[in-house]
């Protein structure tokens, strides 16, 4: 999370000199790069002269779990010692290096959950310390829909440094002063772009616009702020008929964030964490008393979507949702959040 | 994607459909509808003879619709299904483990020649499916063609891996079989050996440490046990409110004693159909796994699930010559 500055400077960046830059940056920064395995490619944790891919289309895990991790300790009691053991925060300088437009979006969503009344540390420490470096698309996948909730593909000024592919090299955007800073004190990765280049880069980035495949339209997203009417809709009853009631749309959700809270014990040591959870799971809302106010599918699967396009929108003013296309991909019984809002509009 | 014997046989299920709705011999039909992806299908549970319209059957129609008939989603209604030759050995077993009664049943087996998975198309032809703009069949491969080129891949590359088993051939338990006249004519039948590198050979640390690797990464979305038709239990132990047996952090010790217990509790009931490890977002080989037990199952007893209606589950039955001791 950096301050904006309206100055934004081109430069060029070779793709062979990647590898050095981050071998570079390794020494100061954690990187978190894309790297493919068992066929997935996801960010991990760069080591010294470590392959990664950078012609990913998208992870298969967002980054969210780079600040909302499946599970993190809050804090230990040493019950001989009566002591309160706060967790360590994570203090290390980070640097997530390829980031897609729509998830760099997704953690601008994070931040007003997480920042809202009492700060998150635990999320807030290490969005702070982290340096978002975005990668442009320059070719949506078939179950990306991101321009359906305004996200440029192409272009991305919420991150510190923006990358767009223009096949050799890529064109370097500083968007923030800490951006600018690490380019400036970096010379020997980063000439300066002439207009040529520039001039390719921005036809790169409209041409991401286009193509693609599955989508809604704005005015489409409008009739979920009446909550009384779309509350009773019969689709939630046809979606909750096929729906497994299993976490894939949640944990790979790139908003998706609510987690539990648990303690555990170990000899003298109690342990406090938080995971992920799933409103999809029955156990989310069932109380001690044994009442469960959403029993069904139906009230489960109705939460997801009237959270993402109702709630959220009524108490932070946008979406939940990026249009990454990871539920849509994943769905093991395809259901497909655009498919829903155009079937509550148009059938 | 055309294949003209896909579309004889979608008409000729939709007519059926229409019948047994219309003759009110079933309550409903759970069949398959178009998905938002020309490669993806969806459930769907056709009530009224409006909807038949949307009936579709087709290379992509993967999912088995029997876990639907599992009692958590059932209502007391009397029910048509759509199968394939592999979901109706799932159905033998709901039936066998009185999850669900034949009578309530109406089950429709279509023709079917191979499902094919898109990831594998993807692989095979090195074109993404976003590229696609049309799929021809021959005799032996698929035609992929994009707006600038065309690749033939060989079917059997691209098919499920159970399909490379599967005779395809009519069930008898099955009340209606929807074929069009050749339908014996399978030409990718028993032409390629199934891949399934096995894990017999390795050694206990080299398939420890496989295991570890491959659960540390999961999720615990649980898409693998909902998906399952013979992950039945009215409440699984992983959901008691009672007791935790494993904590929500899913870590690598959690992970694995939630993968165990699921691969023991499906044990003698797995019949295979693989939709565990085609769901699991982040590619954990299951079937690996359920193989192995099946393996035991039948090394030890002689049996195979799915296979028989009458033919009990070793855990159900008590044999004089079974021997007492574990080996």
């Amino acid at each position: 999370m950096s301050s904006n500055n309206p100055e934004t400077k081109y430069f060029l960046l070779k793709k062979s000199k990647v590898k050095d830059l981050l071998n570079t940056l390794y020494k100061e920064f954690e990187i978190f790069v894309p790297v493919e395995e068992e066929g997935m490619v996801n960010f991990k944790r760069y080591k010294l002269n470590n392959n990664f891919n950078m012609e990913f289309t998208n992870t298969l895990l967002p980054p969210k779990g780079l600040f909302l991790p499946q599970q993190e300790t809050l804090f230990t009691i040493n019950y001989k010692k009566e002591e309160l053991i706060e967790e360590n925060l994570e203090t290390s300088r980070r640097i997530i290096f390829g980031i897609r437009p729509c998830d760099s979006r997704s953690l601008t969503i994070l931040d007003e959950v997480f920042k809202e009344k009492s700060e998150d540390v635990y999320y807030l420490q290490k969005r702070n310390n982290t340096l978002l470096i975005g990668l442009g698309c320059s070719n949506p996948q078939i179950y990306c829909f991101c321009s359906s909730l305004e996200v440029d593909p192409g272009k991305d000024s919420s991150v510190d440094i923006f990358l767009t592919d223009l096949g050799e090299k890529y064109l370097v955007t500083a968007n923030t002063k800490e951006g600018q800073q690490l380019i400036k004190d970096l010379p020997v990765y980063f000439e300066k772009a002439g207009e040529e280049e520039i001039t390719r880069a921005l036809e790169i980035q409209s041409q991401a616009r286009e193509g693609f495949s599955v989508g809604f339209a704005k005015k489409d997203t409008e009739i979920f702020r009446d909550v009384e009417i779309i509350f009773e809709h019969p689709i939630w009853e046809e979606l909750a008929e096929t729906c497994l009631g299993c976490g894939i749309c949640t944990y790979l959700c790139s908003t998706c964030h609510c987690f539990d809270i648990a303690d555990e014990l170990a000899k003298n040591e109690g342990r406090r964490f938080r995971c992920w959870d799933s409103c999809q799971f029955f156990s989310f809302t069932n109380m001690t008393s044994g009442h469960n106010p959403r029993p069904n599918r139906k009230e489960r699967i109705r939460q997801r979507f009237l959270h993402k396009l109702s709630y959220f929108v009524s108490r932070y003013g946008s979406i939940a949702c990026v249009g990454c296309g990871r539920c849509l991909r994943n769905c093991p019984v395809d259901i497909d959040i655009t498919r829903v809002i155009g079937a509550i509009n148009h059938e | 994607m055309k294949n003209q014997t896909y579309i004889e046989l979608t008409d000729t299920l939709k007519q059926k459909i229409n019948q047994l709705l219309n003759e009110k011999v079933v309550d409903y039909v759970i069949g398959y509808e178009k998905g938002s992806l020309w490669f993806k299908t969806r459930p769907f549970m056709i009530r009224k003879q409006t909807e038949v319209e949307k009936v579709i059957w087709n290379r992509f129609c993967q999912f088995n619709l029997s876990t639907f008939l599992k009692p958590i989603s059932q209502r007391g209604e009397k029910i048509g299904i759509v199968a394939k030759k592999c979901d109706l050995k799932s159905i033998v077993e709901l039936i066998k483990n009185n999850q669900v009664k034949k009578e309530n049943l109406y089950i429709i087996q279509v023709a079917c020649d191979g499902v094919l998975n898109w990831q594998k198309l993807e692989n095979f032809s090195g074109i993404p499916v976003s590229k696609v703009i049309e799929i021809e069949e021959n005799a032996l491969n698929l035609v992929i063609k994009t707006s600038e080129s065309s690749i033939e891949v060989l079917k059997s590359d691209c098919l499920l891996d159970k399909c490379l088993v599967c005779d395809f051939q009519h069930s008898t338990y099955a009340d209606d079989f929807i074929s069009i006249s050749d339908e014996n004519n399978h030409e990718i039948r028993n032409q390629t050996i199934p891949y399934f590198e096995s894990l017999e050979d390795v050694d206990y640390e080299g398939r420890l440490e496989f295991w570890l690797k491959h659960f540390s990464r999961c999720l615990r979305c649980y898409a693998c046990r909902n998906v399952c038709p013979a992950c039945f239990c009215p409440t699984c132990m992983f959901d008691s409110q009672e007791g935790l047996w494993i904590s929500k952090e899913s870590k690598t010790p959690e992970n694995y004693v939630y993968h165990l217990t699921r691969a023991f509790h499906t044990a003698t009931l797995c019949v295979e159909c693989g939709e565990c490890e085609r769901v699991c977002p982040v590619n954990i080989p299951l079937m690996k796994l359920n193989k192995k037990l099946a393996k035991e199952v039948k090394d030890a007893f002689g049996y195979q699930a799915g296979l028989q209606v009458d033919e009990l589950s070793p855990f159900k039955t008590f044999c004089q010559e079974d021997t007492d001791e574990f080996k």
